[in-house]
């Protein structure tokens, strides 16, 4: 499993809950409601684990799959290898 | 294919569904092919002042700020002693005490739905989307974590001031089993194209083609 760069971390509806702002390829960006323990912090940056569905490896892309659907409404988007993680903390 | 409740027990027990607290501890949660799921605290609710609110919110423009939206116009609900009075037309956001977690290799999907007690009221626990995908609360960066709870949509459209307590069962999940492996339980094993039009990147360059495996 795989954990995509955070842009944004912000408070959520309760206290547990985080809003996170992720950005695709493109520069669109998704918000997704989870709860704060579901993100992983490696290095001061947090990260929001993803699936990885698949990948462009000319131009370095991946094609990842949220957890559950934004409130911006995608599920799925591309995003660069440098912006994941791997299940051991390191990049891709 | 929906699940039997000796089939979610058996997924529960093998790791392939998690569920927290587990219901296994409490039979009255569950039902031939269903789990209760009982309800968290808080309580929100969208409030719309008319003066200094913007005309619409629109989730799928550039400019969306859900943490704004959040911080300007979500509210908790005042709990009595009592619990939660859910005002006839009013809409309510809230969680269940239950977290959940899908892993993609489990192959199983389900479906948060109502219970018909509540439904008789009037009360509705989703807002037409009442399906939690595989993979829903998954990860193995932490393998602590518990998953996540269901967020409901919950509105009452019946005539009665309905009072929901913390810990009451407001809804149920239904399994069903995913047919096939998803895309995602792959791992890229095609080689695909991404966007035809990408933005210009001085990081990322793009690579002299290769040969593409068939698919």
């Amino acid at each position: 499993m795989a954990a995509i760069l955070c842009e944004q971390v912000a408070p959520g509806m309760r206290a547990s809950e985080r809003c996170v702002s992720v950005r695709d390829v493109r520069g669109h960006r998704e918000w997704l409601l989870v709860e704060q323990d579901f993100l992983t912090v490696r290095h001061n940056k947090t990260y929001l684990p993803i699936g990885i569905v698949q990948a462009d490896q000319d131009h370095d892309l991946i094609l990842v799959e949220f957890p559950h659907e934004a409130a911006t409404g995608g599920n799925r988007i591309w995003v660069r290898v440098a912006d994941l993680i791997e299940g051991n903390g390191v990049s891709s | 294919m929906i699940l039997s409740d000796r089939e979610v027990r058996a997924a529960l027990e093998r790791g392939a569904l998690r569920i927290t607290p587990d219901p296994r501890t409490d039979a009255s949660l569950w039902s031939s092919t269903a789990v209760d799921l009982r309800l968290d605290e808080p309580l929100n609710t969208w409030v719309f002042p008319a003066e200094k609110a913007p005309r619409y919110f629109a989730p799928g423009d550039p400019a969306y700020d859900l943490p704004t939206l959040i911080g300007q116009f979500l509210r908790p609900v005042a709990r009595t002693d009592e619990g939660f009075l859910i005002q006839p037309g009013h809409f309510y956001l809230g969680w269940t005490q239950e977290r959940i977690q899908l892993p993609h290799r489990s192959r199983l999907a389900a479906r948060v739905e109502g219970k018909s007690s509540l439904a008789r009221l009037g009360l509705g626990v989703h807002v037409t989307a009442p399906t939690i995908h595989a993979g829903f609360g998954a990860t193995d960066l932490d393998p602590s974590f518990a998953g996540n709870p269901i967020q409901l949509e919950i509105w009452n459209t019946g005539p009665l001031p309905v009072l929901l307590r913390p810990g009451l069962a407001i809804c149920q999940l239904i399994f069903e089993w995913v047919d096939g492996t998803p895309e995602q339980g792959y791992r890229g094993q095609f080689a695909v194209q991404g966007p035809e039009t990408l933005p210009p990147s001085p990081t990322t360059p793009a690579r002299p083609s290769r040969k593409r495996r068939p698919h």
